[in-house]
C-alpha cells in the first residue's frame, strides 16, 4: 500500500501544523500569532498562509482559512494541494459549488502523483454527493479507484452512491472488489447492506449467522438478520431479533449522553417494528448529537400523520 | 549509536565548547553502517514477526533465527522479502545511484521521500512458536552484519485470551531528536533493567518525528534515538499531526506507512481495517484499538468509525485499550474544549469507545502528562467533571485505592484517560482539564502492567522517579454511581510572560561550521545586490579570521575595533561541504551576537534577528540586543537550500550603532543527519 509519492512541501503544511521551530508549540492560537508575525517579518508566502490556515481550521475559523488558501492559491496557484484544501474548507463552509469550482479547477494542474487527482476527485463526489449529483459524483469515485484501489473509504462512498442509483449488481460487485483489494471489514459489512438492499436475503443471512456467532454484541447483526428475515416474510422471527437488540442497546446506551451509532439501530429497530415515535425521537436525539445528515432522510417519512396501527415491516 | 551532546548552553566568550567532529563528510559520518536503518521489529502474533532494516544500496538479504543465540538454524531469504527502494527521479541523480535504476529495482515499490540510493528490507518470518524467545541475525549473502548479541530477539506473542503477565511502554511527542527525548527513553529502560522485566512491546502515540515526519526525521529522530529498544520489542504506532504532514492516512503513502508494517486484515485479531492508518491487535488477554485522529474523518457512519464499532462488537478480550494521537480531554498545550480535532474525537469517537467497554485511552499531541479519574459520558464542550466522574480517587492502590470495574467488558463502567505527550517535545500548559486527576508537566513516558484482574499504569520522569500511579482492578461486579461533585483539581493560570521555551540543537548534531573557524570578512561591500551570499563570490580583497568577531571588555579572536565609530555592519562568508544534502534531517545556526544579523545560506535569506527592515548598508530598525548569550536558530528547509558539494554561509553583522562599545558576532553552523 505503500507507492511512491514526490509530495510537495506544502501537502505536508496542509495536513497538520508544522511550526518554524521545535520549541514553538504552544497550540493554535500561539501558531497563528507566531505565522502572523513571521508574515509581518519576511512577507506572505503560499507556505505560511497555508500553514495559518491550517490552525484556523483546526480552530473551526472557517472564513479566515478561506481567505489564506485563496491569498495562498494566488502566491501559488500551480499547487494542487492549496487547492484541495481550499475546497475542503469552502465545502466545510457550506459553500459547495465554490469547492467544485476549486477542486475543478485543481484537477487542471499537473502532477506527478497519481493519487493527487484520485483524492481531489473523491472530495469532489463527497460534495456532489451532498448536492444530490449522485450520477457525476459516481463517476469521480469510478475514476479514482481506477488509480488507487487501496481505500477502504473509497470503495464505501462509491457503494452508497450505487445504493442510491439503486445499481445493485454493480455496487456488489465493487464491494467485491474492495474487499479482494483491502480485506476492510467494513466493505464486508457494506456487502451484507448491499445484499439486503438488493433483495439477496439468503446470502445476506449466511454471512450474518456468521457474524452473529462470533461477535460480543449482537444488535447491529440481529437487526440486520431482521431485515434479512423480513424480506423473507419470516415477520415473528424478526420481531423477536429487533426485540433482542432493543434490549441489548438499552443496556449499552448511556442514558444522558448516548452514543450515535446505538441511536440509530435503536431507531432502526423501532423503526421496523413500526414504532414510529421511537423511531423518530432516536432519530431525532441521533440528528441532534451529530449523526451524518442522511438522518434526516429518515425523519421525513417518519414526521407524516403516523399510523394508529404498528406492525413490523422491512 | 552514541548520542554526539557536544553542544552546552553558550556563554558570552567564549560561548561554546564544541567538540569538533573532524570530517564534514555526512555520509562517511553515519555510524550505522552497514545499515541506514537498523534492524526494528514489526508486526508480531503469536505465530509471527517482521524485522526491517534498510541499507544503502542494495544487498542480498537474509534473516537467520533460532531458539539459541549460537544456533540460528532457519532462515528467511530471497523472494521471501518485501523489497522496497528510493531510487529518485530525473537529472539530478548522482552518478553512483545511476546504475541502481535497473528495471527489476525500478519495478520495486518505492519509499517516500527516502535519501536516493536507500534499500528497505522487510522479512516476515512464519511459523514460529507463541510465547518464545528467538535470536536473530541480518546477513548479506553469506556476510553476517549484525553482531551476535543477545540484544538482536524477539519473543512472539501468546496466544489471543490467554492471561499473562504483560508489560508495555506508550510515550507520545517525543521526536525532537533533543537531550529530554534521549533522557525520556534512557529512564525507562534504567526502569525496566531494574525491574527485570523488559517490554512486551510498546505503543508510539505520534510525534514521533518532529517537524514534518520527513523519511530523514524519522531516521534521525526516531530509529536512531530508540535504535536498542527497537531491535528486540514492536513499536505499534499512531500517527500524529507532524508525521501527518507528510504522510496519508487517506492513501497509506508517506514515511510514516514506509516506516510500519502493522495489520491490515485482522491477521492478529480484531476487524480487518484494510488500511495501515488504524488497526487492532490482540496481546494475551489484551485487546488493542488503534485509531488515526489525524487525518481521517471521524463522523458515525464513515469508515474509521464503523470499523472501531465493529472491533468493539467482536472485541472478547478482558481488557481493552485504545490509543491515538489528539486526546479528547486536554489543556496541556493544546486545548480540547477549542481545537476541532480533539473535539470531534471526544464528541464522536468516545462515545463509541465507552459503549464498547474501553478499559483505559493512551493518547498525546498535548506536551504533559495528564490522568483521568474513572470516567464516562463526558462527550460535551466545555467538559466539566459533574456527573461524569464515576470515581474520583487517585486510583493509586496505596492512596485512595485502584479504580474498581466489573469483571469482563461493560459498557459506561468508566474509562482512564492518560495523555502522554511528554516524551521529548517542549512542555506546555494553558489550564486546568476538570476531569484529571493528575497533571505532571514532565518530561516523562508511561509504563503498564497488566496481571490478570488489574492493569497498573506509572509515569516515569525523565529522572526515572515515578510521578504517577493508577491501577483498575476488574472484579466482581462493580456497581459505580456518578458523582455530583467530584473532586477536582486547582485551577491553573498560565503565568503572564512566561518565558518561552528556547530552542536547541538536536541531541545528534554534528558541526560544519565549528566554532574557531576562518572566515572570510569585510567591513564595506563594493557591491550592491546580494552576490557576496553566494557560492562562487569571489571575495577579493576580503580578510580573514577566526570566529569570533568582537570587541569590548573581553578579547576575541578576531579583533574588530576598527569597527567602532566607522562602520555598523561585518560581511562575512565561509564556504562548506556537504556530500549528501538529502541526510540532512536539521541546519541549525548557533550563534552568539551583538545587535543583529542576518543569514544567508547559498543567497536564500535563512535567519533574521534584530533586524526590522531591509539589509546591509539599508538596513532598518536595528535594535540593541539586551538578550546576552547564544542562541540557536532552526534553518527552515535545508532540503531545499543545501546542495551536495561546496555550500556558503554569509552573514551580515550589525551593530546598532557605529558609537557602541561593544561588538560581537560568534556563529557555528550544525547539521542533524
Amino acid at each position: 500500500m505503500r507507492t511512491t509519492a514526490t509530495h510537495l512541501r506544502l501537502v505536508a503544511l496542509l495536513c497538520c501544523a508544522t511550526p518554524f521551530a521545535l520549541a514553538a508549540h504552544e497550540g493554535p492560537e500561539h501558531e497563528i500569532e507566531e505565522l502572523t508575525e513571521r508574515m509581518k517579518k519576511h512577507g506572505e508566502s503560499a507556505e505560511l498562509l497555508t500553514e495559518r490556515a491550517v490552525e484556523y481550521r483546526v480552530l473551526g475559523k472557517l472564513p479566515e482559512a478561506t481567505k489564506d488558501l485563496e491569498r495562498a492559491a494566488a502566491l501559488d496557484p500551480d499547487s494542487i494541494a492549496i487547492q484541495r484544501e481550499l475546497a475542503r474548507v469552502l465545502f466545510l463552509g457550506g459553500k459547495a459549488s465554490e469547492a467544485i469550482a476549486t477542486v475543478t479547477r485543481g484537477l487542471t494542474l499537473k502532477t506527478d502523483e497519481p493519487t493527487d487527482p484520485a483524492s481531489l476527485r473523491i472530495l469532489r463526489a463527497e460534495i456532489l454527493r451532498s448536492q444530490n449529483e449522485n450520477k457525476k459524483a459516481l463517476e469521480d469515485c469510478d475514476a479514482a479507484l481506477r488509480v488507487h484501489k487501496q481505500n477502504p473509504e473509497w470503495y464505501l462512498l462509491r457503494s452508497d452512491l450505487q445504493k442510491r442509483l439503486k445499481a445493485h449488481k454493480e455496487r456488489l460487485a465493487g464491494l467485491a472488489d474492495g474487499i479482494r483489494e483491502t480485506g476492510a471489514g467494513v466493505l464486508e459489512i457494506e456487502r451484507v447492506e448491499a445484499w439486503i438492499d438488493a433483495g439477496q436475503f439468503n446470502a445476506a443471512l449466511i454471512s450474518i449467522e456468521s457474524e452473529l456467532a462470533d461477535s460480543r454484541i449482537k444488535s447491529s447483526w440481529l437487526i440486520r438478520r431482521a431485515r434479512a428475515r423480513l424480506g423473507l416474510g419470516k415477520k415473528a422471527e424478526a420481531e423477536e431479533d429487533l426485540k433482542n437488540a432493543l434490549l441489548e442497546i438499552a443496556t449499552r446506551l448511556n442514558p444522558k449522553t448516548p452514543d450515535i451509532p446505538l441511536l440509530l439501530d435503536k431507531a432502526l429497530a423501532h423503526e421496523l417494528l413500526g414504532e414510529k415515535r421511537d423511531a423518530l425521537r432516536a432519530y431525532e436525539e441521533a440528528r441532534d448529537k451529530g449523526a451524518p445528515e442522511s438522518v434526516n432522510e429518515k425523519i421525513k417519512p417518519l414526521e407524516e400523520p403516523m399510523s394508529s396501527e404498528p406492525a413490523v415491516k422491512r | 549509536m552514541p548520542f554526539r551532546n557536544l553542544l552546552t548552553r553558550p556563554r558570552r566568550v567564549p560561548f561554546l565548547v564544541l567538540a569538533l567532529v573532524a570530517s564534514l563528510d555526512l555520509h562517511a559520518a553515519n555510524p550505522l553502517k552497514p545499515f541506514s536503518r537498523a534492524p526494528y521489529l514489526q508486526f508480531a502474533s503469536p505465530s509471527q514477526m517482521h524485522v526491517v532494516w534498510r541499507t544503502e544500496g542494495p544487498i542480498e538479504p537474509m534473516v537467520r533465527y533460532g531458539k539459541e543465540l549460537t544456533n540460528l538454524d532457519k532462515d528467511v531469504r530471497g523472494g521471501a522479502i518485501m523489497v522496497r527502494a528510493a531510487l529518485g527521479k530525473g537529472p539530478s541523480i548522482a552518478p553512483k545511484w545511476e546504475a541502481l535504476r535497473t528495471p527489476g529495482n525500478l519495478a520495486l515499490p518505492k519509499l517516500h521521500s527516502a535519501p536516493v540510493g536507500t534499500f528497505q528490507y522487510e522479512v516476515k518470518i512464519n511459523d514460529l512458536e507463541p510465547e518464545t524467545t528467538y535470536y536473530y541475525a541480518v546477513f548479506d549473502g553469506a556476510k553476517r552484519l549484525t553482531p551476535e548479541e543477545a540484544s538482536y530477539r524477539f519473543t512472539t506473542h501468546p496466544k489471543s485470551g490467554l492471561e499473562r503477565p504483560v508489560r508495555f511502554w506508550i510515550l507520545g511527542d517525543g521526536g525532537t531528536g533533543r537531550e529530554p527525548q534521549a533522557a525520556v527513553h534512557e529512564a525507562m529502560r534504567k526502569t525496566v533493567a531494574a525491574e527485570k522485566q523488559p517490554l512486551d512491546f510498546w505503543i508510539h502515540v505520534g510525534d514521533m518525528a518532529y517537524q514534518t515526519g520527513r523519511d530523514v526525521e524519522f531516521q534521525t529522530r526516531f530509529f536512531e534515538m530508540y535504535e536498542s529498544t527497537l531491535r528486540n520489542s514492536v513499536c505499534w504506532p499512531s500517527m500524529g499531526n507532524h508525521e501527518g504532514a507528510t504522510s496519508s492516512g487517506k492513501t497509506g503513502i508517506g514515511p510514516y506507512y514506509d516506516a510500519y508494517v502493522v495489520p491490515t486484515r485482522g491477521e492478529t485479531g480484531g476487524v480487518a481495517s484494510g488500511t495501515e492508518a488504524y488497526y487492532s491487535f490482540d496481546y494475551a488477554n489484551i485487546h488493542f484499538i488503534c485509531l488515526d485522529s489525524h487525518d481521517l474523518s471521524r463522523k458515525p457512519g464513515d469508515p474509521m468509525a464503523s470499523w472501531l464499532k465493529a472491533d468493539l462488537e467482536k472485541a472478547k478480550a478482558d481488557w481493552l485499550i485504545a490509543f491515538w494521537h489528539h486526546p479528547p480531554y486536554t489543556k496541556g498545550s493544546h486545548d480540547s474544549d477549542k481545537e476541532t480535532d480533539l473535539t470531534e474525537m471526544r464528541k464522536l469517537i468516545m462515545p463509541i469507545i465507552e459503549a464498547g467497554g474501553v478499559d483505559v485511552v493512551l493518547t498525546g499531541h498535548s506536551h504533559i502528562y495528564e490522568r483521568s479519574m474513572l470516567m464516562d459520558g463526558a462527550y460535551a464542550t466545555l467538559t466539566v467533571s459533574e456527573n461524569v466522574i464515576l470515581d474520583d480517587g487517585d486510583g493509586d492502590p496505596d492512596g485512595d485505592g485502584a479504580y474498581r470495574k466489573s469483571k469482563g467488558i461493560k459498557a459506561h463502567e468508566g474509562t482512564v484517560q492518560v495523555v502522554t505527550g511528554n516524551a521529548g517535545a517542549p512542555l506546555g500548559r494553558n489550564g486546568t482539564m476538570p476531569v484529571m486527576r493528575r497533571i505532571v508537566l514532565e518530561h516523562g513516558s508511561v509504563l503498564v502492567d497488566v496481571k490478570g484482574d488489574t492493569l497498573t499504569g506509572r509515569m516515569i520522569n525523565r529522572d526515572g522517579a515515578e510521578s504517577d500511579l493508577f491501577s483498575i482492578v476488574k472484579r466482581g461486579k462493580q456497581s459505580l454511581a456518578r458523582l455530583a461533585l467530584p473532586w477536582m483539581a486547582p485551577d491553573y493560570r498560565k503565568p503572564e510572560n512566561a518565558p518561552k521555551n528556547a530552542a536547541v540543537p538536536a541531541v545528534d548534531h554534528q558541526a560544519v561550521i565549528p566554532p574557531g573557524t576562518e572566515w572570510q570578512y569585510t567591513f564595506d561591500l563594493p557591491i550592491r545586490g546580494k552576490e557576496w551570499t553566494r557560492p562562487g563570490f569571489a571575495a577579493d580583497g576580503w580578510r580573514t579570521g577566526p570566529a569570533a568577531f568582537g570587541y569590548g571588555p573581553v578579547a576575541f579572536r578576531t579583533d574588530v575595533r576598527e569597527m567602532r565609530r566607522k562602520h555598523t555592519v561585518l560581511y562575512a562568508r565561509r564556504d562548506f561541504q556537504i556530500e549528501q544534502a538529502d541526510r540532512v534531517t536539521e541546519m541549525g545556526l548557533q550563534i552568539d551576537f551583538s545587535d543583529a544579523f542576518i543569514a544567508y545560506l547559498n543567497g536564500q535569506e535563512v535567519a533574521r534577528s534584530g533586524v526590522s527592515r531591509s539589509s546591509g548598508r539599508n538596513a532598518q530598525n536595528v535594535k540593541v540586543r539586551e538578550q546576552k548569550g547564544g542562541q540557536y536558530f532552526v534553518l527552515p528547509d535545508p532540503q531545499k537550500h543545501l546542495k551536495d558539494g561546496v555550500n556558503v554561509l554569509a552573514i551580515e553583522a550589525h551593530n546598532s550603532s557605529a558609537e557602541k562599545v561593544d561588538f560581537l558576532l560568534n556563529p557555528v553552523l550544525v547539521v542533524e543527519d
